[in-house]
């Protein structure tokens, strides 16, 4: 990689990513370059199919970028995959969450994986900072979707991680529930100090984060 | 969270699922059906064990099919004086008119060597031990004589011109077991009551009892094989028992049938698997999206897979041991005295392999799982090629199931082949009825065009539906079908064409007496055909059992002397299947033509020579060409024939086997025949009826309980199938109400869905039957098999029926989908 290495960021260098469909190549983009800091909150926006969720795939590690090099680094320590996996967290438009667990389980879920035995006392405390305790042992089929978004955002910042890449995490709520959503997502990142990284199509989202890109016919740019 | 707790949470929480349910009570049948076959085995090779101890009447035995030479003789008794000859002889006993054929043993005065011999003085008497056999001019006969001769103790018995006092009921013998499986009726007398050569030698077998240590026993077996090799030699201590290989080859025959259940259980299990699989497809990558490895989301969900094999074994082992106590007890009349057991290390054995099939066959899908992503979140990603995968990972399991558990190689390949012919033409018609069907309805409305329309572009996913309910179809079919046509065809066979007394063995001096007696009590002899007794003794210079690989029907068979017959064409009942037939006039007459069935199963090879044993010499052929049955004519078909010019090279005793037809007058008159020939073995076709009977009995009781197994595995694969399809169709239902579609029209569309997926499974079923009895009933059971179109017309009907049923009551679930679950999906 020819860019400097920056710290508590992740940095895509001239990267370029294709897929194929059938018999076609499908060029997404190419020599894309981009940071994407610690502590802040990044927006990307751009019309449906132009590879948003391709970029925030490339950005997550989560995929292999055809050309260029993905790097992440907290503190001076560059992270291999599976440690950037341990690093992250994930906001998606249908939610995920588990259907056979209750919100408190769903919540506690990553910390028992890692073996947290506090994890339940720390669950309730994020069920109570989302404003759903009273939900604690509701199933997913029996919550709102702006309710299971909101547990789901509280699974991802959980475990305290570096980054949380969101696609489109108010694709599937009505405006105001997407207020409400959005204004959650940018209390956790402010209060943990995460980097935010977003893909939405709405610009009204991308207006409250740090810094805003568009991507648009393979090149990405800053929007003011 | 440790790795197990956490797999048993969501365990916990799928187990009342439908499709979790399902793949336990699946692979909870398979487990019980073949853990209750390792249990009964074991039991019967523990009772086989415990009765060698005891029952082998020696601590060795010689047996063949003559005397030994004085020399022999002499031979034998430097070794050990205690030495007891008993030979058994297929003969006639008459008294006041009527006739009964019995396997007639001679026994000596130093009979029985070890074990207890008894005898009772009246029919339901108390059974005493006794020291020695029947004394010279007595007769002990086994109780099931003294009621069909209607003989009563001081009596008068008659073989041959001798008469004899019948003085006692025989009870038991100690040697009993060394008969092998027979239930013949069983007489007892002295050899010295019968003047020498009064009795042939012909079809006797001979056993020498021996009463010797270790190294007396060590140097006898060297001895045996060097001077008389063709005899057989039993050891009680080295645990050869006669019945051992014998019941290897019935577990071998339930081996075959094992593989079919498992094949089916498999289908089920890939059905139901198929929802479960993308459930811990979105498990695993929302695990991967928290940190989890990819290592570690394998290991929970091998775990996971554990748990619900555990949970299905449990019950299933409980069920087997139940199974086994009342198997065992049905089993009483085979081996008396046999007793269930714990078997703890054989069960585990069958678990463990049980384990590792199960596992092998959902070794895709955790190969699929390793591939998931957290990609897989954010959008859909495709399986490339992964059904064919399992489809053949499948295929390849089960094959190796099949090597290793059949001995019948001709059965197994073609039950396969028919299975796997049905299934690509049931391919082809899904592909063909569906494409056509969407053609045709592509300008047309209603509801019908609109299912050929779905069917047609869930392509894929109905094949499958459709071949795991057509392989069902077809054994379930072809079960009855067989079990149908073995019990009416054979039944008419015989009546048509061997007449109502068979002639199983005539000697030629015996045929003059014969004709004349048909003559003057106007019986009609339907025909007769020669041979002669010769015992296989080496194959290509090797003796028979150390050339053959796996012990089958016809490698017991060749233990005992064979009839060996001799055409100059081939026979009218016969045709070549391979290899050239003798022309006439050919010099070469040692070329030899053998059943194309045994040929398979000996693994014979055109060019092997055979050595024959005929009359004490030792003749040897080459194989040339294989024959087959061929209806018309008799039904009397021989495994080995020789040209017609071998006669002239060749001094041996001709024997006949025929049938005839008798008036009703004449059943009282063959008593005077029989006085006359007591060594004419005939059959009655009422006698023939009645071991067919109990023999149909039996195969009955096993194909009902067959054809419940598999019919209730394919109730499972309906289930799967339905329940691996469920979100799609409700989906789907979903879609179709909010555009204004009718719950009737719902459940017509699905009705439309299961009919053409039970009339392509039924089409093929009845092909896949056809092809089975094409392939298997003419080399298996001599049969033809000809469809009864009435029974195949009702087997459609039904199929579609019972389908239809299950497919729409397991279906009622997604037409309840409505617009509003899919706004909240």
């Amino acid at each position: 990689m020819s860019r400097p290495v920056t710290q508590n960021a992740i940095t895509l260098d001239k990267v370029g990513h294709h897929f194929v469909s059938g018999d076609k190549i499908v060029h997404l983009f190419d020599n894309l370059s981009l940071v994407l800091e610690k502590g802040k909150t990044t927006a990307i926006i751009g019309p449906s199919g132009v590879g948003k969720s391709s970029l925030l795939a490339l950005a997550a590690g989560l995929e292999t970028p055809k050309v260029g090099g993905v790097q992440c680094h907290v503190g001076s320590k560059l992270l291999s995959l599976d440690e950037m996996r341990q690093a992250s967290g994930f906001i998606f438009q249908q939610f995920h969450l588990l259907p056979e667990l209750d919100a408190l389980n769903n919540l506690a879920l990553p910390l028992r994986l890692r073996g947290d035995k506090g994890a339940y006392n720390t669950a309730e405390e994020w069920l109570q900072k989302i404003g759903l305790s009273d939900r604690a042992d509701h199933k997913p089929s029996q919550l709102s979707g702006g309710e299971q978004q909101r547990i789901a955002i509280a699974r991802a910042f959980i475990t305290g991680p570096s980054f949380i890449f969101a696609d489109e995490p108010t694709g599937n709520l009505d405006e105001k529930t997407s207020a409400v959503i959005t204004d959650l997502m940018f209390m956790c990142a402010r209060d943990t100090g995460a980097g935010l990284i977003i893909v939405t199509h709405s610009r009204a989202l991308a207006a409250r984060a740090d810094v805003c890109f568009q991507l648009s016919a393979g090149k990405l740019e800053a929007v003011a | 969270m440790k790795d197990l707790t956490l797999a048993l949470e969501t365990y916990q929480y799928h187990k009342a699922g439908r499709d979790n349910r399902l793949l336990q009570l699946t692979q909870g049948f398979l487990i019980f059906f073949l853990t209750t076959l390792t249990l009964v085995s074991a039991s019967v090779q523990n009772y086989l064990q415990d009765n060698l101890k005891a029952l082998l009447g020696s601590d060795m035995v010689i047996a063949q099919y003559k005397r030994l030479e004085p020399l022999e003789r002499i031979g034998l008794q430097s070794f050990t004086d205690t030495v007891s000859e008993t030979s058994i002889l297929p003969i006639a006993l008459t008294s006041n008119g009527a006739w009964q054929r019995v396997q007639l043993k001679l026994v000596d005065s130093t009979y029985p060597v070890q074990g207890q011999l008894t005898k009772s003085l009246s029919l339901g008497g108390i059974a005493a031990p006794t020291k020695g056999g029947p004394g010279v001019g007595e007769i002990w006969v086994d109780s099931r004589i003294m009621v069909r001769l209607k003989l009563n103790i001081g009596e008068k018995v008659r073989i041959a011109d001798t008469e004899l006092t019948l003085s006692a009921i025989l009870q038991h013998e100690p040697d009993r077991l060394l008969e092998g499986h027979t239930v013949e009726m069983r007489a007892m007398v002295h050899k010295a009551s019968f003047l020498n050569r009064a009795l042939p030698e012909s079809g006797r077998h001979y056993r020498y009892l021996i009463a010797a240590d270790a190294k007396e026993r060590a140097a006898i077996a060297d001895w045996v094989k060097q001077t008389i090799p063709e005899a057989q030699v039993l050891d009680r201590h080295s645990g050869q028992h006669p019945l051992a290989a014998y019941w290897v080859r019935v577990e071998n025959f339930m081996g075959l049938a094992s593989v079919l259940l498992f094949f089916m259980a498999a289908i089920a299990i890939n059905m139901a698997g198929r929802r479960q699989l993308e459930q811990q497809t979105f498990r695993l990558a929302l695990y991967n999206s928290m940190g989890v490895s990819l290592r570690r989301s394998m290991r929970l969900a091998l775990f996971e897979w554990v748990f619900v094999f555990i949970a299905a074994c449990l019950p299933a082992i409980l069920l087997a041991y139940g199974a086994q106590y009342i198997l065992v007890y049905e089993l009483q009349d085979q081996f008396a005295g046999i007793a269930a057991g714990m078997h703890v290390g054989a069960a585990l054995k069958t678990i463990m392999l049980v384990f590792v099939l199960l596992l092998s066959v959902q070794l895709p899908s955790f190969l699929q799982l390793a591939r998931t992503s957290v990609v897989s979140l954010i959008r859909r990603q495709p399986h490339h090629g992964f059904a064919v995968w399992q489809f053949v990972w499948g295929f390849m399991t089960l094959a190796a199931l099949a090597a290793a558990y059949s001995d019948n190689w001709l059965l197994t390949a073609m039950t396969l082949t028919a299975m796997g012919v049905a299934l690509v033409l049931m391919m082809f018609v899904t592909w063909g009825v569906l494409t056509v069907g969407e053609l045709w309805g592509r300008r047309r409305s209603g509801i019908l065009p609109f299912a050929f329309f779905i069917m047609k572009n869930r392509l894929f996913s109905k094949s499958t539906q459709i071949l795991g309910l057509g392989l069902c179809i077809t054994l379930l079919l072809f079960t009855l079908v067989l079990m149908h046509d073995i019990g009416s065809s054979m039944q008419s066979q015989l009546r048509a064409e061997n007449g109502n007394l068979m002639i199983t063995d005539a000697e030629s001096n015996q045929i003059k007496d014969i004709r004349l007696w048909a003559t003057e009590t106007d019986s009609t002899i339907r025909h007769l055909s020669p041979y002669t007794h010769a015992q296989v003794v080496l194959i290509n210079g090797k003796r028979v059992e150390k050339y053959v690989s796996q012990p089958s029907e016809t490698s017991a068979r060749l233990e005992r002397p064979i009839r060996l017959s001799w055409a100059e064409a081939v026979p009218l009942n016969n045709r070549v299947t391979g290899g050239s037939w003798w022309t006439a006039n050919d010099p070469n007459w040692q070329q030899l033509s053998v059943e194309d069935e045994v040929m398979m199963d000996l693994g014979l090879e055109y060019g092997d020579i055979l050595s024959f044993k005929i009359a004490g010499t030792r003749y040897d052929f080459t194989l040339t060409a294989t024959h087959g049955f061929k209806s018309g004519g008799s039904n009397i078909t021989y495994w080995f024939q020789i040209p017609e010019a071998a006669l002239d090279h060749i001094k041996a005793p001709v024997h006949y086997m025929g049938s005839m037809e008798l008036p009703e007058k004449a059943w009282h008159e063959l008593g005077q025949l029989l006085r006359d020939h007591p060594t004419l073995s005939i059959v009655s076709l009422q006698e023939l009826a009645e071991r067919f009977d109990k023999t149909l009995a039996m195969v009955t009781k096993v194909t009902v309980g067959f054809s419940v197994m598999i019919l209730l595995l394919s109730f499972f694969v309906i289930i799967a199938s339905v329940s691996g399809f469920e979100a799609d169709d409700k989906k789907r239902n979903g879609l179709l109400r909010s555009m204004g579609v009718g719950v009737g029209d719902c459940l017509r569309l699905t009705f439309y869905e299961w009919l053409v997926t039970g009339l392509i499974a039924a089409t093929g079923a009845i092909a896949g039957t056809w092809i089975a009895g094409q392939l298997i009933y003419s080399s298996q059971f001599g049969l033809v098999y000809t469809p009864h179109y009435g029974l195949l017309a009702v087997t459609l009907g039904l199929t579609c029926a019972f389908v239809c049923a299950v497919g729409l009551f397991f279906c009622r679930d997604t037409l309840k989908a409505s617009v509003r679950e899919l706004m909240a999906e």
